[in-house]
């Protein structure tokens, strides 16, 4: 009894490992594809187009089958595109069906005015999917536009989106930046991070530019252990807007460290300034 | 007893197996990921090198070359140079301790390249020759011991085998440390440019000749927000500028207020103040509503705005005017400029930013006005603005003008007139120097998905 105990355990273990194995190291990591959430009438246009080219043979019924999910991976394989039959936005815009970003406006964009206005329910994620088609779909109708479910120049308009709309790249790296290092801290010390990091970039010393100084090997632990990819929060935003606006509760600082954490002896010779939360703020 | 025995080690062999397996796929993955780390830091490593190589070689024929085309041409090499230097350096896996003055080098070696070039047409002066000399002894130093470096990876060493530890300093950033040598002096470079030695250490010249103490400090942040209670003092900053520090709190909300010890002036109010917002009932909006909305949206800043310069004159600064609003969710960034005898003086900007829910005064900067704001004098334009207006181009529609005191690029401020105005649908700011009619500046601005920004 006592040996089949044993003999059960070391299988546990043994299955317990293989799949741990299987799970972490042999199968290749997946990165998430944006799912299209299709209708039907959506699939048919996807089977009508496949069809077009020449991939798929079966009947447009607007139901993605073994035969459409081969086609697409065929498609998406000739088109260079990752192969996993998963009808994404970049197949899509591959296949012309592509009905969202046209190009000129950003889907997040998009989706924060779509939002504003009470059309759009989903989360702002940059994909554009149904819930965004169906909302671009209702604005139109509401407001006299064609009825296409495609953001064009006049919808655009209506919805008071400027073409030349440039994202702000670098008040998000210093949002995450200010959240991946100080997000315990106070508000204060939050924008003084921001503004440390921003003070680099005037500095000589230091590279010139934002992503520059964040992501200098060894410069901020946040990068070194990887915190600097967490999503940061609307406090590290309004820290890091504050900073680019001008605010820096240290008056010129260009280090910052935790006296409980410092390891470096080095850091101790530079002139304190002042101290804010757990931070200690140097020139 | 045999056959569970069989079984045992035939199930751990299978896991021994796996495991191995398992181990060797891990390896692979590291092996390859740690060779195209080696890879991007040899790169880096060998670009540098190539840069302070022709860099050497560049400025060394600035010692004798005596023509003013050629001399141009040389600099914006050097300047190029600098800049790749620069950006390699940036890249490479040292402790930022270990290459500070090398990047410092770089960055104020290009500096001065743009500001000699920026001398049209003109030679280099002897006393300018004089400090190339230097910077040649300088580079040439940084030449040699990049080169040792170089000499070790072509010989095997492996920099990403060479890191150190998060206690200590690896190899690789410890040779970088030779760079700085003691036996050549750094030369001192002041120019019109860039990390100017005369731009980073800005004189305050807006704060009166007085100093208070906490106390003092103290008593005047109560009366400004008018507030008996809840009053923290935290202690002293001491940067650029030495600040009494205070926490305010006032309706739930938290409020860091610093006021400097020369001359009690209110230097900063920062606060993460954020207000609830309204969300809309109706599930339509029309058209109709969306434009009462922005109208409703402009009065709001506009509010904002008065509460600004209420503010402001409560501090005792007269004359602010809202020069540039900026909304960003429910707040709002304003820049106040002082206005006087129509003449607007931008290097005095305070910025505040207003919550326009509740009309509250949530974040205050001065230190531009602490730095800058003096009594200008001897302020007079040497052509009209209609001369100047007809020197702007023809494309652009200009639907504003006045004179202003703009800040220049790193040293002074000019007086200039501002002309704004449409083209192709974006909107510029032109500023043109009031006595020579040289355009000095043109800005545009840029929809962000954070508002309104001017480049």
């Amino acid at each position: 009894m006592k040996r089949y105990l044993i003999v059960l355990s070391l299988c546990l273990l043994f299955i317990v490992g293989v799949s741990f194995a299987v799970t972490n190291f042999i199968l290749p990591k997946e990165t998430p594809v944006a799912m299209y959430v299709a209708t039907s009438s959506e699939n048919k246009k996807i089977q009508q187009k496949l069809k077009e080219l020449g991939y798929y043979y079966g009947n447009i019924d607007g139901i993605l089958g073994n035969q459409s999910v081969s086609a697409i991976k065929k498609f998406q394989r000739d088109y260079g595109l990752s192969v996993d039959g998963i009808v994404g936005s970049k197949t899509l815009t591959a296949l012309g069906l592509n009905t969202g970003s046209s190009g000129n406006y950003s889907v997040t964009e998009i989706q924060k005015k779509l939002k504003n206005l009470g059309y759009y329910t989903g989360s702002v994620d940059g994909i554009f999917g149904s819930k965004s088609i169906t909302a671009v779909r209702n604005f139109q109708r509401d407001y006299g536009l064609t009825v296409d479910g495609i953001v064009g120049k006049n919808t655009a308009k209506a919805l008071g989106l400027n073409g030349s709309s440039q994202s702000s790249s670098d008040l998000y790296l210093l949002a995450k930046c200010v959240y991946a290092e100080a997000r315990g801290e106070p508000y204060v010390g939050q924008v003084a991070v921001a503004a440390v990091i921003l003070n680099r970039v005037k500095s000589p010393e230091f590279p010139n530019t934002i992503a520059g100084v964040i992501y200098q090997p060894y410069a901020f632990t946040a990068v070194i252990d990887g915190q600097i990819n967490l999503e940061p929060d609307e406090t590290a935003y309004n820290a890091a807007r504050d900073a680019m606006n001008g605010w820096d509760p240290t008056y010129g600082c260009l280090f910052y460290y935790n006296p409980a954490t410092a390891t470096s002896s080095w850091i101790y010779s530079r002139q304190t300034v002042v101290t804010i939360g757990d931070h200690v703020f140097a020139l | 007893m045999k056959k569970a025995f069989i079984i045992t080690v035939s199930i751990l062999s299978c896991f021994v197996l796996v495991l191995g397996l398992t181990l060797f796929a891990t390896r692979q993955n590291l092996t390859s990921t740690s060779a195209n780390l080696e890879s991007m830091y040899q790169r880096s490593l060998y670009e540098l090198v190539n840069n302070v190589n022709n860099m050497e070689v560049e400025v060394s024929k600035l010692l004798v070359s005596n023509d003013a085309t050629s001399q141009q041409r040389i600099l914006s090499n050097i300047k190029q140079q600098t800049g790749e230097a620069e950006n390699s350096i940036s890249l490479l896996p040292i402790n930022s301790d270990m290459v500070f003055e090398t990047s410092k080098f770089m960055n104020k070696l290009n500096g001065y390249c743009t500001s000699l070039i920026n001398y049209n047409d003109a030679k280099i002066s002897d006393n300018d020759l004089s400090t190339i000399e230097q910077i040649y002894e300088y580079i040439n130093n940084i030449k040699i011991e990049l080169n040792k470096i170089i000499d070790k990876v072509m010989q095997g060493y492996r920099i990403s085998e060479n890191l150190g530890s998060d206690t200590e300093i690896g190899d690789f950033s410890e040779s970088f440390k030779n760079i700085l040598s003691d036996t050549i002096a750094f030369p001192s470079l002041i120019y019109d440019g860039p990390f100017s030695d005369s731009t980073i250490n800005k004189t305050i010249k807006g704060l009166k000749d007085f100093e208070i103490t906490s106390d003092e400090a103290q008593e005047f942040v109560k009366e400004i927000f008018s507030s008996e209670e809840n009053l923290t003092y935290l202690g002293e900053t001491k940067g650029r500028f030495e600040t009494f520090d205070f926490v305010l709190e006032q309706n739930g909300q938290k409020y860091y207020v610093q006021v400097t010890k020369k001359g009690k002036f209110l230097l900063t109010l920062s606060s993460n103040y954020v207000s609830k917002v309204q969300e809309s009932t109706s599930d339509k909006v029309t058209t109709d509503d969306v434009e009462e909305n922005e109208d409703y949206a402009q009065d709001d800043v506009k509010k904002a705005i008065e509460v600004a310069k209420a503010f402001a004159k409560k501090l005792g600064i007269e004359n602010m005017e809202s020069v540039w609003s900026a909304k960003s969710d429910n707040a709002v960034y304003i820049n106040l400029a002082p206005v006087e005898d129509n003449i607007v003086f931008y290097p005095d900007l305070i910025k505040a930013k207003v919550d326009l829910n509740t009309q509250t005064l949530i974040g205050w900067e001065a230190s531009s006005y602490a730095y800058n704001h003096v009594e200008r004098e001897d302020l007079i334009e040497n052509i009209t603005i209609d001369e100047a207006r007809a020197l702007v181009s023809k494309n652009l529609k200009i639907d504003n003008q006045r004179l202003c005191v703009i800040p220049l690029d790193y040293v002074g401020e000019v007086l200039a007139y501002e002309f704004s105005g449409e083209y192709n649908g974006y909107r510029y700011y032109l500023y043109l120097d009031a006595n020579t009619g040289s355009q000095v500046r043109v800005l545009r601005v840029v929809q962000t998905s954070q508002g309104e920004l001017v480049l």
